[in-house]
């Protein structure tokens, strides 16, 4: 499923406030994965396999990835959260821009569900009965 | 880069004076056509799932294509000065009113981004900012 397996069909143009941020992010299963907090934008002259370049004034600049992260407090206080604190979902797993965003690949492969898997292991599994589906016949 | 760091900056032209606010950044996806399984698949039923994604156009990179500038207003613009909507009467009159005069610069012509504010390159051009 690579992009390079099929040829350009066209080109769609959007803006990104009004078509992407705060867009549902679902995954290829249509489950939801997360909303768009931000883009990051990198340089588009960068190949696959580089590490991608961040992307300069007046130079061709393309999406690198979506980013998610604890947007609550600085949406309401002001500045942004640091650079470790977002999670990233590259760009190249977008498979359709509609009214949400779909990717192509699963959201256990993605990284943006890391406390609730931490606390599945480590809290909620410890809880006596916290291993098995409730619903399950036992 | 993040796109935060565009949005909401003050604009300033290559001799600093104030040009306006950055009210959005404008995107040209590339769109794929969707690929089919082909029928010798052997893992065409697990990826059945995937269909409803495969059968529409894929995108493929988003490039950046310019900043929105809005001379007035760095309020959320809700698209309807780009668009030829005129419901419900009377928003749209009133956010095309207040964003009057909103133009397109391409990505080239930005020559500078720093904290809070964007310089735009000597003779930098003035777009119509209306989504084709």
């Amino acid at each position: 499923m690579s992009r390079e397996s099929s040829s350009g069909a066209g080109v769609r143009v959007v803006d990104a406030r009004l078509h992407l941020l705060s867009r549902q992010v679902l995954d290829v299963d249509g489950e939801p994965v997360t909303t768009v907090d931000d883009l990051e934008l990198v340089a588009a002259d960068a190949r696959d396999d580089d590490a991608p370049r961040d992307a300069a004034p007046g130079e061709p600049a393309e999406l690198g990835a979506i980013l998610t992260g604890p947007v609550l407090v600085t949406r309401l206080l002001g500045g942004r959260p640091p650079a470790s604190r977002w999670e990233r979902v590259p760009w190249r797993d977008v498979g359709h821009v509609g009214t949400a965003l779909e990717l192509t690949v699963r959201a256990d492969s993605l990284d943006v569900h890391w406390p609730e898997g931490w606390l599945r292991e480590h809290v909620v599994g410890r809880i006596p009965g916290g291993r098995h589906d409730p619903e399950e016949a036992s | 880069m993040i796109l935060g760091d565009l949005l909401d900056a003050r604009v300033r032209g290559p001799g600093g004076e104030h040009l306006g606010t950055v009210v959005d950044v404008r995107l040209a996806l590339e769109t794929l056509r969707g690929d089919d399984p082909s029928p010798d698949d052997p893992d065409r039923e697990a990826r059945a799932l995937s269909a409803q994604v495969r059968r529409r156009d894929r995108v493929g990179r988003a490039r950046v294509v310019g900043i929105l500038v809005s001379p007035r207003s760095g309020a959320p613009l809700l698209g309807y000065e780009r668009t030829g909507v005129t419901a419900p009467w009377p928003v749209p009159q009133l956010v095309r009113r207040r964003h009057r005069g909103t133009f397109l610069v391409p990505w080239e012509d930005v020559a500078a981004v720093g904290p809070g504010e964007v310089r735009l390159a000597a003779g930098y051009r003035q777009e119509d900012a209306a989504l084709p």
